[in-house]
């Protein structure tokens, strides 16, 4: 089914704020979904993925060593959004290191839209120092399963903004099931109406229907 | 809004064929003065002020547009002749539309018999004495500031009628594309700083009371709509919206002022306390835009969330507010605007529609 960027966004965010993350985070995390399923990837589908088998949601520590951070599973709901935070921010060159990354497509997606906003462009390479991936706005997605070694995060400032290339986007289309499934997480997140409010809605007590 | 006019044009044709199909030869279409006369109503409840709350950064454009256009108008030296004919023509009007304008809410009312006395006074003391000539909007402008608010906005909106012509295009200004950005690389010391600056009045607040904290925002259920309960009284504040903007401040200080390493990046502070980061994100964005953060507590048991609907209705056009309770209202939308075949027929005035009045 083909639903809106926008629909994409608040079904997810309102997905991960039933699953107890932080609203912050679930603002990023939507509109980064948002953004593969523009980038003709099924981010609603890695993402209701990602829900189902990260089973503990809470936040995991992470181990700061001045302009190091080294995490064991870097997670999109987890630590990511605050681990990006801290790459780019001050003056100091860092990095991050870490022998997991859960969900690569959604983390490059945070790494993406971060570009889009700060500009600049993340780096990932390994043990040996080799660039594996280098993801901007308008880094060309592709399908990842799961990116286990080990591997280093830095981000190389630049003060040229990069213009997202909006020509080939294609809105991928949603599985009906997996619309379902997110649809009743966001579901989750709406109260029972009183008839006390309902008494104090628009329109409430009028009966010349205009 | 494009909509909403071409309802309000649909609705004129439709009501004249149904009187050609009744009437046939007798029938006679609408007096061109009443057509322009009719309004569109609607009702707005309470998805108004969540929008305000999620879009600091355009509410500050929209207000900045606004008040650019009144200090631009203020510091007008000296007016023309048809200038002040045209102020005085406009104050007439908007005191004609006034006493038209009546609601069967007690406060709104209470309001408007206040606005009428104010403006209808204001009026004669300026025909009598007329404003000096030099910075005379000025004049006029700081003769409101004893009055209602009402009567203060009221002024507000003719004057900006005077726009100059370099402002045309400030509407582009409404806009704001800009998304809140997290600015890592600030100083604790820094975001502290920002919060005694901008947020005192958040610091001023006693949150300790239960009625601080009596209401809670949320979607509801049925109509996916933003609903304001009782938290002492109504299930669901577990799944509350995050509009509780004086009490996360709170906390945040207080987390800030234990902070050991004030000369630590915001990023670090993010790092060991994650859940702080929608109220930082928030200050430091809204400390771009001095407009843009609604200074009450939305949650306060005294917290009136009509006069934050009518905030946002005022900038679409809104008139005849006319309150149906604390949560939403009915108002008219392009009461006295042109009619579609105006924009073709010549007439350069079409534009010219603001405080409309019954037709004679």
């Amino acid at each position: 089914m083909i639903v809106s960027e926008n629909e994409v966004y608040q079904i997810v965010k309102k997905s991960c704020v039933s699953e107890k993350i932080y609203e912050d985070w679930a603002d990023d995390i939507g509109k980064a979904i948002a953004f593969l399923q523009k980038n003709n990837m099924d981010g609603c589908e890695e993402f209701k993925n990602l829900i189902y088998v990260t089973v503990s949601k809470d936040y995991i520590t992470i181990k700061q060593e001045r302009n190091q951070l080294t995490v064991e599973d870097l997670n999109p709901i987890q630590n990511a959004i605050p681990i990006i935070d801290w790459l780019i921010s001050g003056q100091n060159k860092k990095n991050i290191v870490t022998n997991q990354i859960i969900s690569p497509l959604i983390f490059f997606s945070l790494l993406a839209k971060t570009s889009e906003n700060y500009g600049g462009t993340f780096k990932i390479s390994n043990e040996k120092k080799e660039i594996l991936y280098e993801i901007n706005t308008n880094f060309e997605f592709f399908k990842i399963d799961k990116l286990k070694g080990y591997f280093i995060i830095e981000w190389f400032k630049s003060k040229k903004f990069i213009n997202p290339n909006n020509a080939k986007k294609h809105l991928h289309s949603v599985k009906k099931e997996t619309w379902e499934y997110l649809s009743q997480k966001a579901y989750n997140t709406y109260v029972p109406e009183t008839t006390v409010s309902r008494n104090s809605g628009a329109g409430a007590g009028l009966l010349d229907n205009d | 809004m494009l909509t909403v006019f071409l309802i309000r044009e649909f609705s004129f044709l439709y009501v004249e064929h149904c009187a050609k199909l009744k009437g046939g030869k007798n029938a006679v279409t609408l007096d061109y003065n009443l057509k322009k006369y009719f309004g569109i109503g609607n009702s707005t409840g309470l998805g108004m002020a969540p929008f305000l709350v999620n879009h600091p950064a355009l509410l500050h454009s929209w207000i900045l547009a606004k008040e650019l256009i009144l200090a631009e108008v203020l510091n007008f030296k000296n007016i023309s002749n048809s200038q002040n004919n045209r102020f005085f023509e406009l104050l007439k009007r908007a005191n004609n539309h006034i006493n038209e304008w009546d609601v069967e809410d007690k406060i709104q009312s209470k309001r408007i018999k206040v606005l009428r006395a104010e403006i209808n006074s204001l009026l004669n003391n300026l025909t009598k004495k007329k404003p000096p000539n030099q910075y005379p909007f000025k004049y006029i402008f700081n003769k409101t500031h004893n009055l209602s608010i009402e009567s203060q906005e009221l002024i507000a909106s003719i004057l900006i009628e005077f726009a100059p012509d370099n402002f045309n295009g400030i509407e582009e200004c409404l806009a704001n594309p800009n998304e809140p950005k997290i600015v890592g690389s600030m100083l604790v010391s820094e975001l502290s700083q920002i919060i005694k600056k901008n947020y005192d009045w958040v610091l001023k607040l006693n949150l300790k009371k239960e009625s601080s904290n009596t209401y809670f925002w949320y979607v509801s259920q049925e109509k996916l709509e933003p609903r304001l309960g009782n938290r002492y009284k109504e299930e669901g504040s577990e799944l509350e919206m995050p509009f509780n903007i004086p009490m996360y401040v709170q906390k945040l200080k207080k987390l800030l002022d234990k902070y050991p390493y004030k000369n630590e990046t915001t990023a670090s502070f993010l790092l060991k306390n994650p859940s702080q980061r929608y109220i930082i994100r928030r200050i430091q964005n809204t400390s771009k835009y001095p407009y843009s953060e609604i200074r009450n507590n939305l949650v306060d048991k005294n917290c009136r969330p009509i006069d934050m609907l009518r905030c946002k209705l005022a900038f679409f056009g809104a008139s005849k507010f006319d309150p149906k309770s604390d949560r939403w209202t009915r108002i008219t939308l392009f009461q006295g605007a042109p009619i579609a075949s105006e924009f073709i027929s010549g007439n350069k005035n079409y534009d010219d529609w603001s405080f409309s009045t019954l037709p004679n």
